[in-house]
């Protein structure tokens, strides 16, 4: 696929604190350098960029909104330059502290059309639980901001999970969150990774230790219910749940996020940010220092990379088009695969059928309301290995 | 003259013409008698360094312990002998062929033939530790064989060595003279003289007679790949020369013999083995069980009339099923069992098949050391990774309207309790030594395993050898490391087979999801059964993750559930975002997930992870 990069992600590693959970590419007290940083993405832009129409760019972090108003500009207006158009979707991520308050009025005249507000919880205690380092009246106070400012589409990112959150704080949660009337809704079940892969950097030992302590007191059975919850919760609301971790009022979908789902090519620029070309996935490094070294000396920063083989594209298909509520449509795998899915894994489907998983339509594979809880069981058969491929046995089967 | 005897080394004997001619008068065989750690390994080492058998360079600190298994774990496994050339103060020069024995319980039979061998012992006490339960067994054992007896109190350059309290043992316990002792240490060298000057003058020499038809008594064997079984042997009568045509008396196999000589300690190839020799015997036979501990050699061409006393097969006492944790290695582990075994006869196996662990095999052992150590050899030597199951012994199983007894060493072969009459078990005789505050606990332990305490003596004020009868199946799970913590590690123990006792015993199984796990099932004795089956149950809900169903677990005795619980159906998993830089790692997670999934065992529709299996079987065999 050579039509080139749609979709820009730009990675911000900064945070004011890094907080013990998060497993992206963050840094604490390292603010200073975010006009090199900013400086270094510059390089790298005019490094990688391809040729293609610019559809969305996403600011995300870390924290975005660490930048100030001028150099977010410079980088939309370099984009911007580069492609020949403006993108229809801008987003930001911000974090609602009093002590790192944007500034709105700048972001939204620079340019950034959209924001994704990482409030997390609007109840005091789970913020403490999780030390966010900001409470709950101070998200809302960021939220009423952002929209004072001009910012129409503003989304909300909350955790659910969260030990010592019963089912009636998160629904209180829920609630204080509609009545903010948002345009969208990210909800996350705290997940803490406690064996650290090549992906996340290992946590040092104090935050491991938060980890354990708070995954001993994580209840799934309760994280079930909470989800639930949500999607009756925002249903009646006038949220529709597109995707498993998202909710969106009419038309605000996130066509950035949507990019990944349906797997067209993307740039991400920046420590630790991943890039997409229809084949070929690749990362960069995630340090800091790593990052500004490689592209101050004229280097790609790129860690690693993966191209990816035909079993490998179908099943990236299946498992992100399932993301979906709606499903993964039939007529466009069998387009690109030229065989429907169900042909193609039929052991599977008929696995994720037997076990009320997943839900078959004329037009679509999709997850049932028990296989959104179980998205990873649900997608286990079909990661068949490539030799099975090779050697026919799925036709045979 | 010491100096003309040519030390071999490697594999090949060296040949030598000028070995001293040492006549009958002049041989001296004995052992060494000691508890692990009283420093049986260090007065062998003093020995052979006293008697120029090897140099200090040559030294390897315990030469005699030739496996790496009994360097690790302290002990001697395998007997082997050596041949010491001592000149005594008078100026002859002596052959002294010192038999080392096995250090273990579960060795007791190879330990008595290994004694046989001889005509005198070292008793090696610890100054600071006295004689402890096997000691005083391995002691007897010699006494019965008429050996005579050398006390060496050892250790004596210990802070705490207390030799007068030892002597007093040794009076009390033995009705050895104190005086009759002799203080040494190892360590440092000291009584090592007169300790060889003892053997040279206490210890009579073999009686026996050169031109009898040969009997030569086996004590060890081991298999070369060169030369074949090499049989250790001692000439009780006779004359054995190269290239003779021998028979093993008790399985009447014959051969030639391709070599023979004796250790110093590697092979020295001789041309003849005497009366009161010792030494081994290449056969060129390809299996060990061809030359059995306890048999007689003979001439073929002119055979003894009847064969030495006291051969006996050594019957394993242990039974387990050893699996090969991944399916694809069966045929290694097979072919490392047919190995192993042809250097260690004492050990039973047959191919068995189990649902939850695949093909693997049933084993017999002599005890639970033995398993340990062929599980160990297995892994270590052959690169393979086992499961075993829980410890098991031999039940005789009376059905109600069938002739005879049917034997069962697996737990899962026990018929339906409505088809039995009644189990039989073996049963053994225990002695404990242990210091006077312990014998509460101790006992109270032993009568929680279904001991029966019989009776006690003080060998001194402090301590006590307490006897109990007990069900081996009680002893062999983990009763050692409990007495061990129990009594501060001071009590020692010994053991030896009564016999087969019915008892009230029930077939316990496990169901998961319905089905039983064969792996699981137990044999316990009905007051347990509760007990154990609530434990394995709640342990195997703990270990056994949720599945897409409920599923149940369950103890059952027959068709009658003792215990359930049940594991709840997942309901959530990993619901995390997914953006740009999450999906190849997503999907590596789900593939690790799914290798994962491959390597978990099946029992019916429920996939239980390996770790958890282990974990259990671990559990039987600690606290059923």
């Amino acid at each position: 696929m050579a039509t080139g990069a749609q979709h820009l992600y730009i990675h911000v590693p900064f945070c004011r604190l890094v907080c013990a959970y998060c497993d992206f590419a963050t840094i604490a007290g390292r603010a200073a350098e975010i006009p090199r940083y900013v400086a270094a993405l510059h390089r790298e832009l005019a490094m990688r960029a391809v040729p293609g129409r610019l559809a969305t760019i996403y600011f995300g972090g870390g924290t975005p909104s660490l930048v100030a108003a001028p150099m977010i500009e410079a980088l939309i207006d370099g984009a911007v330059d580069h492609w020949g158009a403006r993108p229809d979707e801008v987003t930001l991520e911000a974090n609602p502290s009093e002590r790192e308050m944007p500034d709105w009025s700048g972001l939204r005249a620079a340019g950034v059309n959209r924001i994704s507000l990482g409030v997390q919880s609007l109840r005091n205690e789970d913020l403490v639980a999780l030390a966010r380092g900001h409470t709950a009246e101070e998200a809302r106070a960021a939220y009423r901001a952002a929209r004072v400012a001009g910012f129409e589409n503003v989304s909300i990112d909350l955790m659910y999970g969260i030990p010592g959150q019963s089912l009636d704080d998160w629904r209180a949660t829920l609630r204080a969150a509609v009545a903010l009337e948002p345009d969208h809704l990210s909800l996350y079940a705290l997940q803490l990774v406690l064996e650290p892969d090549e992906w996340a950097a290992a946590p040092r030992g104090g935050a491991l230790r938060w980890r354990r302590r708070l995954a001993a007191r994580q209840d799934d059975d309760l994280a079930a219910d909470q989800y639930r919850l949500a999607e009756e919760l925002l249903a009646e609301s006038g949220y529709r749940h597109y995707e498993l971790s998202s909710w969106a009022a009419p038309g605000r979908e996130s066509r950035h996020n949507a990019a990944y789902w349906r797997r067209v090519p993307y740039l991400g620029l920046g420590a630790g940010a991943h890039s997409f070309d229809g084949e070929l996935r690749s990362w960069n490094v995630r340090s800091l220092d790593r990052y500004m070294e490689h592209v101050e000396a004229s280097e790609r920063p790129t860690a690693g990379h993966e191209t990816l083989d035909a079993p490998t594209r179908a099943f990236e298909a299946v498992a992100l088009g399932m993301r979906f509520v709606s499903g993964l449509s039939r007529r466009a795998f069998t387009a690109e695969f030229g065989v429907d899915p169900i042909e193609r894994f039929p052991a599977a489907v008929d696995a994720g059928r037997r076990a009320g998983l997943i839900e078959l339509t004329d037009r679509s594979l999709r997850l049932s309301a028990r296989g959104r809880l179980l998205a990873s069981e649900a997608l286990l058969p079909f990661l068949t290995p490539a030799a099975d491929e090779a050697n026919g046995l799925l036709a045979a089967r | 003259m010491a100096a003309q005897a040519v030390i071999g080394r490697g594999r090949k004997a060296h040949r030598s013409r000028l070995r001293p001619v040492i006549p009958q008068e002049r041989i001296r065989n004995f052992s060494i008698v000691a508890h692990i750690d009283h420093g049986k390994s260090t007065l062998a080492d003093r020995l052979l360094e006293a008697t120029h058998t090897l140099d200090a360079r040559q030294m390897t600190s315990q030469v005699l312990d030739s496996m790496d298994l009994e360097r690790e774990k302290g002990i001697t496994i395998k007997a082997r002998a050596v041949r010491l050339h001592y000149e005594a103060p008078g100026g002859e020069t002596y052959a002294l062929n010192l038999i080392d024995t096995p250090g273990h319980v579960d060795f007791t039979y190879e330990v008595s033939r290994s004694l046989q061998a001889c005509e005198g012992a070292i008793l090696v006490i610890d100054a600071s530790q006295g004689i402890e339960a096997q000691t005083l067994a391995n002691v007897h054992l010699a006494m019965q064989q008429k050996l005579v007896i050398i006390p060496v109190i050892n250790k004596i350059d210990l802070p705490s060595a207390d030799p007068e309290m030892v002597s007093r043992e040794l009076e009390e316990m033995l009705a050895i003279p104190g005086e009759e002792a002799i203080l040494a240490s190892a360590k440092d060298g000291t009584g090592i003289d007169e300790i060889l000057r003892a053997i040279v003058a206490r210890i009579p020499p073999p009686a026996g007679s050169p031109r009898a038809p040969v009997q030569a008594l086996v004590f060890d064997s081991h298999y070369d790949p060169y030369k074949g079984v090499v049989a250790y042997v001692r000439l009780a009568n006779g004359t054995l020369r190269d290239h003779e045509r021998i028979r093993f008396m008790a399985t009447g196999v014959e051969s030639e013999i391709l070599e023979l000589g004796y250790f110093r300690p590697g092979p020295v190839a001789t041309r003849s083995l005497s009366v009161g020799e010792v030494g081994y015997v290449a056969s060129g036979l390809k299996s060990i069980s061809n030359a059995r501990v306890g048999d007689t050699l003979t001439d073929a061409d002119r055979p003894a009339t009847a064969p030495l006393p006291g051969y006996k097969q050594a019957l394993p006492l242990v039974f387990a099923g050893i699996y090969p944790m991944r399916g694809d290695d069966y045929p290694l582990l097979r072919d490392a069992l047919d190995r192993l075994h042809l250097n260690d006869a004492s050990f039973v196996y047959e191919p068995e098949s189990s649902v939850a662990l695949g093909f693997g095999f049933r084993c017999g052992f002599l005890g639970l050391l033995h398993m340990e150590i062929v599980q160990e050899r297995l892994e270590r030597e052959f690169g393979l990774e086992l499961i075993a199951s829980a410890p098991s012994v031999e039940y005789r199983v009376r059905r109600l309207n069938r002739e005879g007894e049917l034997v069962v060493d697996n737990p899962a072969k026990m018929p339906n309790a409505g088809e039995i009459d009644q189990i039989s078990e073996p049963w053994v005789a225990a002695e404990v030594i242990t210091p006077t505050e312990y014998i509460g606990p101790i006992i109270e332990l032993a009568t929680t395993r279904r001991g029966e305490f019989k009776n006690m003596e003080y060998l001194d004020p402090t301590r006590v050898n307490v006897h109990i009868e007990m069900p081996l199946a009680e002893l062999i799970i983990d009763f050692y490391d409990q007495l061990k913590s129990r009594s501060s590690g001071y009590a020692s123990l010994d053991y030896h087979y009564l016999g087969y006792r019915p008892g009230d015993l029930v077939k316990l199984d496990i169901l998961v999801n319905t089905e039983p796990v064969d792996a699981l099932s137990l044999i316990v004795h009905r007051s347990q059964a509760h007990r154990a089956g609530k434990g394995l149950v709640e342990k195997l809900r703990q270990l056994i993750p949720r599945q897409l169903f409920e599923v149940p677990v369950q103890a059952a005795i027959g068709s009658h559930i003792i215990s359930r619980e049940t594991i709840r159906a997942m309901r959530k998993n990993v619901l995390a975002k997914c953006y740009g830089g999450d999906i190849t790692r997503k999907r590596k997670l789900l593939e690790k997930q799914k290798e994962g999934k491959q390597r978990m065992k099946r029992i019916g529709s429920v996939e239980i992870p390996q770790e958890a299996f282990l974990a259990v079987l671990r559990m039987n065999r600690e606290t059923s």
